[in-house]
Parts: C-alpha cells; structure tokens; sequence
C-alpha cells in the first residue's frame, strides 16, 4: 500500500514537472546573463532583469510594445464579436423550430470540421482585392469566422438545457425576442458565455497562420508572428526570445487559472462536437449537458455545480 | 385534434421563422463569406491555373493535383506529415491516459493539479516551440546540459538535424501542447464508469490485466476516440512548432507549411489550393476513421 502511495507521489512529481519545466526553464533563460548560462544551471545566476525592460521600455521595445497591442486589440475585439454573433445565432437554433433550422445547424457544424488552412489562400486573393490586407477588420473577422461555429455550438447547448418557462411568460408579456436574449438568456447562461469567451480569446491570441498571411507588418502583426523573428533577426539571442515568449503566454495562463472550471467545459463540448454528439439529447444541467454526453458522472467531480434551476441530475 | 395541434406548430413555425432568420443572418453572412465562398472558390481555383508565372486562368483538370501528388517536396511533406502523426497520437494518448488515471486517484490538490496539467494548452504554438527551442538548442540547451552534466554525453548534440529525431523532438513539444485535452476528456470517461462494475469485479476475483481489459478500456472507447481525433487533427495540421524549432527545412516541413510556401512563396495560388484540398480531404478521411471504427456507443 505504500509503495502504490509512492507510486502516485512519482508520477505526480513527473506529470506536474512535464507540464511545469519547459515554463521555468524559458524563465531561468530570460532571467540569467548570457555568460550564467554557459555553465549547468538550474536557478538564475548571475540574475538580470535586462532582457524584460528591454522589451517593455528599453532598445527593442517599439515593435514588441507595437505588436502586444496588435495581439491584445485583435483578440479583444474578436472575442467579443463572436460571442455576439454567436449568442445571436445560438438562440434561434436552441429555442425555435422553424423550416430549415436542421440543414442551416449541419451548416454551422460542418464548417466546425473544416480546418483554416482549407480556405486560406482563396480568402488571402480575397482580402487583397478589396485592399484589406494589413488591417484590424480583416484580421478580426477571419478569426471570428473561425472561432464562431464553436461558440454557436456552445452558447446553444447552454441555452437549450434552461427551462423555457420563464421565456414564455416574458413572451405573453410582450418582450420581443432580443430583449429575452439580454435581460433573461443572457444572466442564466453566464457561464456558458465565459467558457466560449476563453476558448474563443485562447483560440485568436495563440492564432499564428492567419495573422501570418494578413499581417504583414506591424501595423497589424501580432506577438506570435513577431516571436519566431528574435531568433533570426536578432542573433541567437535567447534571452529575449524567452522573455518575449513568457510575456506572451501570460495573459492566456492568467484567463486559464482565473477561468479554468469554464475553460474544461468548452474544451469537452467543443471535443465532442466533432463527433455531432448532440448534448440536447440528454440536457439536464447546462454543464452537464454541455460537457459530457455519455459522462455525466464526472460532471460533479470535474466542475462544480453551476447553479442552475433544475440541475440536479 | 392532431390537426389543430399540426396547425397551431406550423403557424407558430412561421411565425418565428422572420425573427429566427434576421438573429441567425449575421453568423451566417460571416460564414458564408469568409468560410464557405472561400471553400467553393478553393475548389474551383485549385482546378484552373492560378499563378503569377501563368498569365492564363485557364481550366486545368487536376493537373494541379498531380503537380503537388509528384512534387518530391509535397511527399516528403507528407512523409514528414505522417511521422507527426503517429508519434504524436501514440504519444498524447499514452500520455493523456497516465496523467488521466492519476488525476482520477488525486483526492487532495485536485483542482490544483487540473490547472496545471491544463496550462500548456494556454500556451500560443509559436510559444510552445520557443519554449522547446531552449531546451534542445545545441548552445546551452537544457537536454544537452543535462545530458553533459549526468556524463551521458561528452560534446553537444543538434538533436533537431536528423530527420527521424527532428521529426521526433518537434512531435514532443506538441504533445506538450494538446496531451492536457486528451487528459481532460480520458478523465471525463474513466470517471463516467460505474463503481458498481468494479466492485463487482472485485468480488468475482478477477485481476486488474483483466477488469483493465474486460471493463475500462472498452467503456472508454468513446472517449478515446475524441481524443484521438482531436490530436489527429492537430497533428495533421501542425505548423507554428516546426516554424519555430526547424523553420521550412525540408526534413521537417509539414504538409500545411508547404502549401504556405506554394501559395505564399511560389505565387503559385492553384498548386496550394490543391495541396490544401489534399490535407483536408486527408483530415476528414482520418476524423472518419476514428468516428467509424473507434468510437461505439456504449452503455452501462
């Protein structure tokens, strides 16, 4: 028994080191000079801070300053269309059965397979001939056309699984469909609403190939187009290099331990989707009926309960 | 009766059709535009020619098809390709399947050890292999330090310039990457199990080989199949970690990286839209294997 025990503590001590030392080591790369670096260390010795007030106010500060704000305007403003459009559209789909709703949903799912690469080159001819290449809108919007089918997906699991009653009611007393969205809907399905947020800000601030064909300077190119270029163009300078890559992943980390029982929920849904699993079919609770078709188990174990009327399943 | 009720849906139907189409046409004039005109056009376009060295738009059949299918560089693109994918489904499931059956004994710091398990997901591809980069560049990367250090080797490796070990590597900094959502949904399946099965295993005496085989892994079949579609799929369509950890080098350039250069290098538009076609077709084709073959219904 005790040695089973110290089984477990091994490979905790393994999976939690896999996951954690590539992190530490970039840290340990950023933070010591480049003669500390030339012998075996495994802390920061001799320790500088040179390489981050390079970057955040010193001699290379322009373009990484520039394209911090590219990366942080393009994922902002692509998170909050697409989860506007995609509550839009989520609504219809989840609550009315109206002519042509199932071949319109199979077209939403069908372009959820379709990998970005697929559309690429044509939308790029596209983008050039109406002179958007290089600009915010164009950046933002293939970004949202990618992300949206996941964040439809979602948002209508999520609005699917709340009781219809209340909608009802403020339908006898005569609030148009938008208003039930915003002043009802919207509440109720706030977690639904942050989990296809991250996934949707995750997804557009780690987006590498878009940004690499629409942005070509940095007027509009953002951190991870400008992070491969310090290894060439600024020599073999690692330091900077770690310290560029570290500031970027940052902000996803942050939404990650802030968000992160949100986060598991989109991820499952947005795993399952590709196998059309309809999570309507056994919809109890929003996350459970969001999450885990044939698992419901785990739902209680793996994410807390949410707080939905009706969610004791 | 049955017509009234009929009667009283299909107005109502009609009646939320307007206000469903006026919600529903934003998502798809975003999708129609930048996804599925694009789509047609690519299909089209990748049967004419469309290259700034050919003045023509003519039609073309599926020369460009047979152009990138005996180009050396697109097959070895592939090769490449499919070296990405097996190691790395091989690895993210073996992997995912470790860090889910700890998960499931984890009883203190659960929530914990989830977050951190999760975090390289968080982290950008284009990170991920700058990351990796520090720890398998030949000037004072960590393997190489390491291995000094331990006396495993006596002069620094290059470990990303063979073909097989780069290959390797860069597969490693993926599954990295994409292991926490093979985790994740692992976990979902082995916790979704019914104790009940296991106990009753227990009392019938059967060995763990055994309940592994006969129980586990069968009940978790649908939810090995998700994952391994998802890291298929990622594999598949691997690019940020190889830019950075090898940059375009033939030995190491995958299939999406050379339809960039086809298209973004070459100008020569028609031959990436058809090698795109091809790694597409290539994705669903596997995400069809696995949905056909691996993932069954199940029922407890």
């Amino acid at each position: 028994m005790t040695l089973r025990k110290a089984g477990k503590w091994a490979a905790g001590v393994v999976i939690i080191g896999w996951s954690l030392a590539p992190i530490y080591w970039a840290l340990v790369v950023s933070l010591t000079t480049p003669a500390g670096l030339q012998s075996m260390t495994l802390i920061p010795r001799p320790f500088t801070t040179s390489y981050f007030s390079q970057l955040l106010g010193g001699s290379s500060s322009g373009p990484f300053l520039q394209a911090l704000r590219n990366s942080a305007v393009e994922s902002a403003l692509t998170t909050v269309l697409t989860v506007v459009v995609a509550l839009l559209a989520a609504y219809p789909f989840a609550r009315w059965n109206f002519r042509g709703s199932r071949a319109l949903f199979l077209v939403i799912l069908g372009t959820f397979a379709l990998p970005v690469y697929a559309v690429l080159i044509p939308l790029y001819q596209f983008m050039s001939h109406l002179r958007q290449i290089d600009t915010y809108q164009a950046i933002v919007l293939i970004n949202v056309s990618a992300s949206l089918p996941l964040a439809v997906w979602l948002l209508r699991a999520h609005i699917s699984a709340l009781p219809a009653d209340i909608e009802n009611a403020a339908r006898i007393d005569g609030a148009g469909p938008l208003q039930i969205l915003r002043r009802i809907v919207l509440p109720l399905i706030a977690p639904g609403v942050a989990a296809a947020s991250v996934i949707v800000f995750l997804t557009s601030w780690a987006a590498y190939l878009i940004p690499l064909a629409f942005a070509p300077t940095l007027r509009t190119s953002p951190l991870t187009v400008l992070i491969p270029q310090y290894a060439s163009r600024y020599g073999q300078d690692y330091g900077l290099q770690a310290a560029a890559g570290l500031i970027a992943l940052l902000p996803p980390v942050l939404v990650v331990i802030w968000l992160n029982r949100h986060l598991m929920r989109g991820l499952l849904t947005g795993a399952l989707k590709q196998l059309g699993s309809s999570p309507a079919d056994n919809g109890q609770c929003p996350g459970c009926a969001a999450t885990c078709v044939r698992a419901r188990r785990s739902v209680r174990v793996l994410f807390r309960p949410c707080g939905y009327p009706g969610q004791q399943t | 009766m049955i017509t009234t009720a009929k009667a009283t849906r299909s107005s109502r139907s009609s009646r939320q059709r307007q206000p469903a189409l006026l919600l529903l046409a934003p998502a798809f004039v975003v999708i129609g535009v930048l996804v599925l005109y694009p789509l047609v056009t690519s299909v089209w376009d990748s049967l004419h020619n469309d290259s700034v060295l050919l003045p023509s738009h003519a039609f073309s059949g599926g020369r460009n098809y047979s152009l990138a299918a005996h180009d050396p560089a697109f097959l070895q693109a592939g090769e490449n390709t499919l070296g990405y994918l097996l190691i790395v489904t091989l690895g993210s499931l073996l992997a995912g399947l470790g860090m889910a059956f700890w998960l499931h004994n984890v009883t203190r710091f659960r929530a914990a050890a989830l977050t951190i398990i999760v975090l390289p997901w968080a982290v950008p591809g284009i990170v991920t292999g700058a990351l990796w980069s520090f720890i398998f560049n030949p000037v004072n990367g960590l393997l190489n330090e390491l291995l000094q250090w331990a006396g495993v080797i006596s002069h620094p490796e290059i470990w990303l310039a063979g073909r097989l070990s780069g290959i390797f590597f860069i597969s490693l900094s993926l599954i990295w990457q994409i292991t926490p959502i093979a985790a994740v949904i692992f976990l979902a399946g082995i916790e979704s199990i019914p104790v009940e099965l296991y106990e009753e295993a227990a009392v019938e005496g059967a060995s763990q080989l055994a309940v592994f085989r006969r129980i586990t892994l069968p009940l978790l079949r649908p939810s090995l199949a998700i994952g391994l579609l998802q890291a298929s799929v990622l594999a598949i369509g691997i690019f940020d970690q190889v830019v950075v950890l090898a940059g375009y080098s033939p030995g190491s350039i995958s299939m999406v990286m050379q339809v960039y250069l086809y298209a973004f290098r070459d100008l020569n538009f028609g031959l990436g839209m058809a090698a795109s076609m091809i790694v597409t077709l290539g994705t669903l084709l596997v995400s069809l294997v696995y949905i056909k073959g691996v993932y069954r219904e199940v029922s407890y």
